[in-house]
């Protein structure tokens, strides 16, 4: 079975322009998003998502000449989102 | 006393507001806040009678957001350097001050109230004016010159709601009144005299901590408008820039609100009431960098920028 | 003898009337309000005023500029309650390896047992209690993870490690209150000895957390000990709010609870200030004590006539809120040093008392000289 990324309970995030600001429940911080992490984390919140989903939807949003760093990009934006707690592996 | 209500204070003679001010005390109804003041420093009178001649004069029986003491210091020290401190419900948040310079010390200690106990509302670091119900907010910033542009903007055309606080509304972003006098330091108090000679500044304090300060007092208009809220509209953050004519750029929307929730007294502590109420506000927002040097023309593209956000909601 | 309620100054009757009955704001004018709510906001009551009114009125009912002050005084408790339980959570994970009893007390255990009475409180910080001799290993594991002290004069150190039951307070980046950690309830070398043994073992875990909190009458004994016992015993209302809330709690919860409390409080040698804290709390919060308690306790406790004066009369003077109008009466603050004396007193021995008389001392003065760059230096 391979491993999910799970977001939080209770997270709240918002949009603003194309980044969004997004609420952590337990440790009432706020973080900015930029615009590849705000849709990866909108990604999560809908369901629990594999890293491959993650790579396909960051493959949309980049633009040519960022793709082949994709796999790069998809670690940086989860590992982010991870150390903020958003989001965890199960 | 009763019959005298309906008047403002600045339509009272003076001997009456220090006798109040001796006795059960004189109301500030800024708005959002209605501060009750007590003392016996003989000066207060005439400057509250100036500084904040366009408010009304109010029952000083009831509940108000803070009751604020001002009184000579007593003990042998009066005699060499007399001397003013504030008491605020048993707690002295300052060190006294000269008994010369009682008004700096007020609206510090005011502004010290306000931001540790109105925690009802989200409070913003910021000035706010506004104009055909839709409000500028200007995040107060050191070197910004948000006071002066502040002060500018209130004696020509728009509203002041605050010069120190962006007072929001948990429920829905909007933003109220807590009117006060604007404090002006060094150079400004100058500027803003000759940019709006009618306007009434009260007396020079030298030497405060922050330099030579003078307040410009609401007038009329701000003061039967302080129940009156707006909707935000623009957050500008200003920069004096002697170097510069005019510069205008966006700020993205997910900084500005980074910016402000740094920069805000109770942000952290309303936790996810704050979030929603700030994220609300700068969505509603345009934001923007404004650099200056002529506040004739800072004024001309805040006035465009309201019109185009007025004709966009 | 404790002073009659009728007999109070009128913020603290207000006060007391309110937080007992507060279907009693039926009969408040505007002057009322603004008089208790200064009161409840000297005494850092105000937001546990803020529950017990809403629990009957709905907001709207309430007089506008009211709402105003009771509605931030829920959100400020709702702050330090809500950091409180992410700075357990966070202290417990990293604890956990300890293989000892983590027990929360005071603030942080009425939230961790979710009790009514933590509605409101306006705790400032989270005090956990670890047997001794684990002390060291769990100030390194918290040092070692960002945290820090916050008194790091040397003087004050030595204090509390040497005389304390506590560590100094200790911070954390990201952290909104200050975490005490304790070894014991009262400091070790005061004249007032509980069993920290027996406290050990009577503690309850808390299902679902790491935790563990004192048995509930050891609960009460604790909040009664510190009614008395910390130096600045001016104003401490709250403490007496508190006791009167947990007797109530738990004694609706547990048929034989004054029994049990009457029992700990022989083995903890803290009869005698229980017998201080049901005055009081009997005349101020009209706190029901079964008979049969009070008749027990008086029996074995209750001080001669004089000593129960003083210390009642002492108590009915400085446990209140000071008047938000006025400095506080020669009589008040007379009494105010007596029971800072009488504290210090409880803690130290006479000795012990002299040199930190005297280091105290010092240090103001060192304060008062002018600092290298000519200002002069704030302690």
């Amino acid at each position: 079975m391979e491993s999910r990324l799970t977001a939080r309970a209770n997270i709240r995030l918002v949009a603003l322009g194309d980044e969004a600001v997004v609420f952590h429940p337990s440790s009432w911080s706020s973080h900015v998003l930029n615009a590849a992490a705000a849709a990866v984390l909108e990604f999560i919140l809908e369901r629990p998502r594999t890293r491959q989903e993650i790579a396909a939807l960051l493959q949309e949003l980049l633009n040519a000449a960022e793709q082949p760093s994709l796999q790069k990009h998809v670690e940086s934006v989860i590992g982010d989102l991870c150390i903020i707690d958003l989001i965890h592996e199960v | 006393m009763k019959s005298d209500h309906g008047r403002r204070i600045g339509e009272l003679d003076e001997s009456l507001i220090r006798r109040s001010l001796l006795d059960r005390g004189l109301v500030l109804d800024c708005g959002a806040a209605r501060v009750r003041v007590r003392s016996d420093v003989p000066l207060l009178g005439g400057l509250l009678h100036t500084l904040y001649s366009a408010f009304p004069l109010e029952d000083p029986d009831g509940v108000f957001d803070a009751t604020v003491w001002l009184r000579t210091r007593k003990g042998v020290r009066r005699f060499f350097r007399p001397q003013v401190e504030l008491l605020i419900d048993g707690e002295r948040p300052f060190e006294p001050f000269p008994l010369d310079t009682p008004v700096p010390l007020l609206e510090w200690g005011i502004n010290y109230t306000i931001a540790t106990r109105l925690n009802n509302f989200l409070l913003l670091h910021a000035g706010v004016i506004e104009r055909g119900g839709r409000a500028i907010v200007l995040p107060a910033l050191p070197g910004s010159g948000k006071s002066t542009l502040t002060a500018a903007l209130a004696t020509k055309g728009f509203r002041l709601l605050s010069d120190e606080f962006g007072v929001v509304r948990l429920s829905d972003s909007a933003l109220l009144p807590l009117l006060r006098p604007i404090a002006l330091k060094n150079d400004s108090i100058d500027i803003i005299g000759r940019w709006a000679p009618d306007a009434v500044i009260g007396p020079r304090f030298p030497k405060t901590r922050k330099g030579t300060v003078a307040h410009l007092a609401p007038d009329v208009a701000a003061a039967d408008q302080r129940s009156l809220s707006a909707h935000p509209a623009l957050v500008i953050f200003p920069r004096f820039d002697s170097a510069r004519e005019f510069e205008l750029t966006t700020v993205r929307r997910s900084h500005a609100f980074a910016r402000l929730a740094v920069n805000s007294f109770n942000f952290e502590l309303l936790g996810p009431d704050g979030f929603d109420a700030l994220a609300r506000l700068i969505g509603q927002c345009g934001c923007y960098e404004l650099r200056y040097r002529s506040l004739d023309r800072a004024l001309g593209v805040l006035g465009e920028l309201l019109t185009v956000a007025d004709r966009s909601q | 003898m404790v002073m009659d309620r009728a007999r109070l100054p009128k913020h603290v009757r207000l006060l007391l009337d309110v937080l007992g009955d507060s279907s009693r704001i039926g009969g408040l004018d505007a002057n009322d309000w603004d008089v208790l709510i200064r009161a409840a906001r000297v005494a850092r009551l105000l937001g546990v005023l803020a529950v017990r009114v809403r629990s009957r009125f709905a907001h709207d009912d309430l007089p506008e500029p009211v709402q105003r002050h009771l509605k931030a005084a829920l959100n400020e408790a709702r702050f330090r309650s809500s950091r409180a339980e992410y700075m357990m959570d966070a202290v417990a994970r990293l604890l956990s390896d300890l293989g000892a009893p983590l027990v929360v007390l005071k603030g942080g255990a009425y939230i961790a047992q979710r009790l009514p009475m933590a509605e409101g409180r306006l705790l400032a910080d989270v005090d956990l209690m670890i047997p001794r001799a684990t002390l060291g290993v769990a100030e390194r594991l918290l040092l070692d993870t960002g945290w820090a002290f916050q008194k790091t004069d040397p003087y004050d150190q030595h204090y509390y490690r040497a005389w304390s039951h506590e560590l100094p307070p200790m911070r954390r980046a990201g952290q909104a209150l200050e975490l005490d950690l304790h070894h014991a309830i009262l400091p070790p070398i005061g004249r007032l000895r509980p069993d920290t043994d027996a406290l050990f073992e009577f503690a309850v875990p808390i299902t679902g957390t790491r935790f563990r909190v004192l048995s509930p009458a050891d609960q009460v004994l604790h909040a009664v000990a510190h009614l008395f016992q910390d130096s600045d015993c001016v104003g401490r209302l709250r403490d007496l709010v508190d006791t009167d809330a947990l007797i109530r709690t738990f004694s609706s919860r547990e048929p034989d609870f004054h029994a049990k409390l009457l029992d700990r409080a022989v083995k903890h040698n803290l009869g005698r200030p229980l017998w201080y804290a049901m005055e009081l709390s009997r005349r101020w919060a009209d706190t029901p004590f079964p008979s049969g308690f009070v008749l027990e306790l008086s029996r074995s406790f209750r001080p001669n006539g004089l000593a129960s004066t003083v210390v009642l009369g002492s108590a009915s003077l400085t446990l209140p809120p000071a008047d938000p109008d006025r400095e506080p009466t020669p009589a008040a603050r007379f009494a105010g040093t007596f029971m800072g004396f009488r504290a210090l007193w409880l803690r130290m021995p006479p000795w012990l008392l002299v040199y930190h008389a005297i280091r105290k001392g010092m240090r103001n003065v060192a304060a008062w000289r002018p600092n290298q760059n000519g200002g002069t230096a704030n302690a």
